[in-house]
């Protein structure tokens, strides 16, 4: 409905300024004062983690090299205003972390003429709803930025003014590796909030984010994560982001761990994980996708022997490839896995068990009702497995469409002969009956970022990566 | 407005309560006066639980943290959400879109989004609240702790102690 309009419309100006309470002569001791308290302001080096982070959503490729290019730029820069002397401007201070080319500098603070307060248009009022801590807090930390400040902001400050809520209600929607590099770097305000509330890190999403693996210390991050949710971590997911230290780490922090997801966990060991996972007494959800290293050594009895309420269970593997080596057991992975008894559901990928470890899960988890078995081409429904799987709700088998599923499907390997000559998956003889695999339609699921021209990170092979990696720690 | 004496008029004003009908005043704290429904002010829990609590309704309820362009916006969206009720899906969707336009306004005007959202947060307006901090989380999402700063105008005011600890996260193996 339309308002009542009995006066006329205040000047942007002024309805631009209504919570700042201070007089001009408070607010200068002030800005003297806090000024005072700062930090030296030039460092000799920009501290690197501070001058580059960045982590790109996996479809801004472009805009990464754009950034590390500026950046690059910004580091070589002398930046001659950074050798101004100590100076009450705020604006200067800010120079050595700032990576803009001076022309836009300059552009920017050009509008910091349009900033100057004016008194509150109505001191008048008669307060009935008294001010929330949030304004008193404006009070104590605000620091007159409206004064000698442009950049379009005036007089609102994203930083202390933000009620804590509301800046928690902002992190609770970020990702935890964009709360970390990003968020979480911002001010102090905003990393007190993202450092000193558990609650926001009782589901640590460490997802999605591969890509910085080459860069970045994930595990590091991964444990200022733990350390952050201060054993009220539920749920654990980590691309990339966890090695057996970090397993034992989160065992000891998080008791009551329920989920736990690992992706591309390359570090991790069947022995280790064996003894890490003894810690996890309460875990209903556990996946392992893409760890090659793990699977092996009856480690899936040990899961079902420590994790007794394990409900759902995942292990997905790169791809199908027919082991026929004399004493490989198809089924030693799935023996292990009919040990969780009380498993609702269940998806193996590219898993080389037979009917014979199928029937065995089948028969001891009496509660399975969503089964997903594609690409376990070992597999060949029969009338015995078809009878068994009638009490299944959800049923994906070996030969199913693999549209929905969220990793890149590579093609089945049949013949053990160019198992070990090449990873190229074009050398590699494939092809099942009738099976047809575009894998160009799961190239936009990673969207790996070039470091050469015409050359994908995720398409060397791992012992190159390996090498890549460590040529930028040397680099660093 | 409800006088509230006598049995009949009490009576009136129940119904009128029932019926999400009666009219409430909200003040900026530029003095401006603004009437809106009871269902549209009970988007805001802080005055819900002053209505609901037999508040002053009548003399109406002065915000003073709150400005007139801010408040007249706020009554925008609360209106929208607390004058209808969508059953069907059009009319979902057409919520949906409002939420859309509403925030891609504030958006583009990042001192107005900040101010709404400060009332969002006093007046506690949940639906608003999330609607203004998933914008904010949006663009933050994907920036370098610099370009946040940037785009928000926040001073970097990290102490040495900070840095040291986001060197240790960054490092610890």
């Amino acid at each position: 409905m339309p308002p009542l309009d009995p006066q006329p419309e205040v000047e942007r100006n002024q309805a631009e300024m209504p919570y700042d309470p201070l007089p001009d002569i408070l607010r200068k001791l002030r800005d003297a004062q806090t000024a005072a308290a700062l930090p030296n302001p030039n460092p000799p080096e920009p501290h690197p983690q501070l001058a580059t982070p960045s982590f790109p959503t996996t479809t801004d490729t472009a805009s990464r090299r754009r950034r590390r290019h500026r950046d690059a730029a910004a580091a070589s820069d002398p930046q001659p205003e950074a050798e101004v002397e100590d100076t009450t401007d705020r604006a200067e201070l800010e120079l050595p972390y700032d990576p803009l080319p001076d022309i836009l500098r300059e552009l920017r603070l050009a509008p910091r003429a349009a900033a100057l307060p004016s008194p509150n248009p109505n001191p008048n009022h008669n307060p009935a709803i008294p001010s929330s801590t949030t304004s008193r807090r404006r009070r104590r930390h605000g620091r007159g930025r409206g004064r000698g400040r442009g950049r379009g902001e005036e007089a609102r400050d994203w930083a202390a003014g933000l009620p804590r809520e509301a800046i928690l209600a902002v992190l609770s929607k970020l990702d935890h590796i964009e709360i970390l590099m990003g968020a979480g770097q911002v001010c102090r305000a905003w990393r007190r909030a993202a450092r000193d509330e558990p609650e926001l890190w009782r589901r640590i999403d460490m997802l999605n984010h591969a890509e910085l693996s080459f860069e970045l210390n994930l595990f590091g991050m991964a444990q200022a994560a733990v350390r952050r949710s201060a054993g009220q971590c539920e749920a654990f997911w980590g691309e990339y982001a966890a090695d057996e230290d970090l397993l034992h780490f989160l065992g000891d922090r998080a008791p009551c761990l329920k989920s736990l997801r690992l992706i591309s966990c390359f570090d991790i060991l069947d022995e280790g994980f064996s003894a890490a996972v003894k810690k996890f007494p309460l875990l209903e959800e556990l996946e392992l996708t893409l760890c090659d290293n793990l699977g092996e050594n009856d480690v899936f009895k040990a899961v079902g022997k420590a994790c007794p309420q394990l409900k759902r269970f995942r292990l997905s593997k790169r791809c199908f490839y027919n082991y026929k080596h004399s004493g490989y057991n198809k089924d030693e992975q799935a023996l292990g896995i009919a040990t969780m008894h009380e498993l609702r559901s269940l998806q193996l990928f590219a898993n080389n068990l037979s009917n014979e470890g199928l029937k065995a899960i089948l028969d001891n988890c009496p509660f399975l009702e969503s089964l997903d078995i594609r690409h376990c081409f070992n597999v060949s429904m029969d009338d015995t497995l078809r009878v068994k799987c009638a009490r299944i709700k959800t049923l994906r088998l070996p030969y199913d469409s693999t549209d929905d599923y969220d990793f890149k499907v590579h093609k089945p390997i049949w013949s053990g002969a160019d198992f070990f000559s090449d990873s190229d998956d074009d050398d590699c003889v494939y092809g099942g009956p009738d099976y047809i695999l575009d894998s160009d339609e799961y190239d936009d699921y990673c969207d790996p970022y070039r470091y050469l021209d015409g050359v994908y990170e995720d398409e060397l092979d791992e012992e190159d990566r390996m090498m890549l990696k460590a040529m930028r720690m040397f680099l660093k | 407005m409800a006088s509230g004496s006598g049995a009949a008029a009490a009576a009136a004003d129940a119904e009128e309560k029932e019926s999400g009908s009666r009219m409430i005043t909200l003040t900026s704290n530029e003095g401006k006066a603004f009437v809106v429904t009871e269902a549209s002010a009970r988007q805001s829990a802080t005055i819900r639980s002053m209505v609901d609590d037999g508040g002053c309704v009548d003399k109406g309820f002065p915000l003073p943290n709150v400005d007139s362009k801010t408040l007249a916006r706020v009554i925008q969206y609360s209106d929208e959400h607390g004058n209808k009720e969508p059953h069907t899906v059009d009319e979902r969707a057409a919520l949906a879109k409002f939420d859309r336009d509403f925030i891609a306004e504030l958006d583009a005007d990042k001192a107005f989004l900040y101010d709404v959202t400060m009332a969002a947060n006093y007046l506690h307006i949940q639906g608003l609240l999330a609607l203004t901090t998933q914008c904010v989380a949006d663009t933050i999402k994907g920036k370098t702790p610099e370009e946040i700063r940037t785009a928000f105008g926040i001073e970097y005011d990290l102490t040495a102690q900070d840095e040291k600890e986001i060197k240790e996260e960054d490092t610890h193996a």
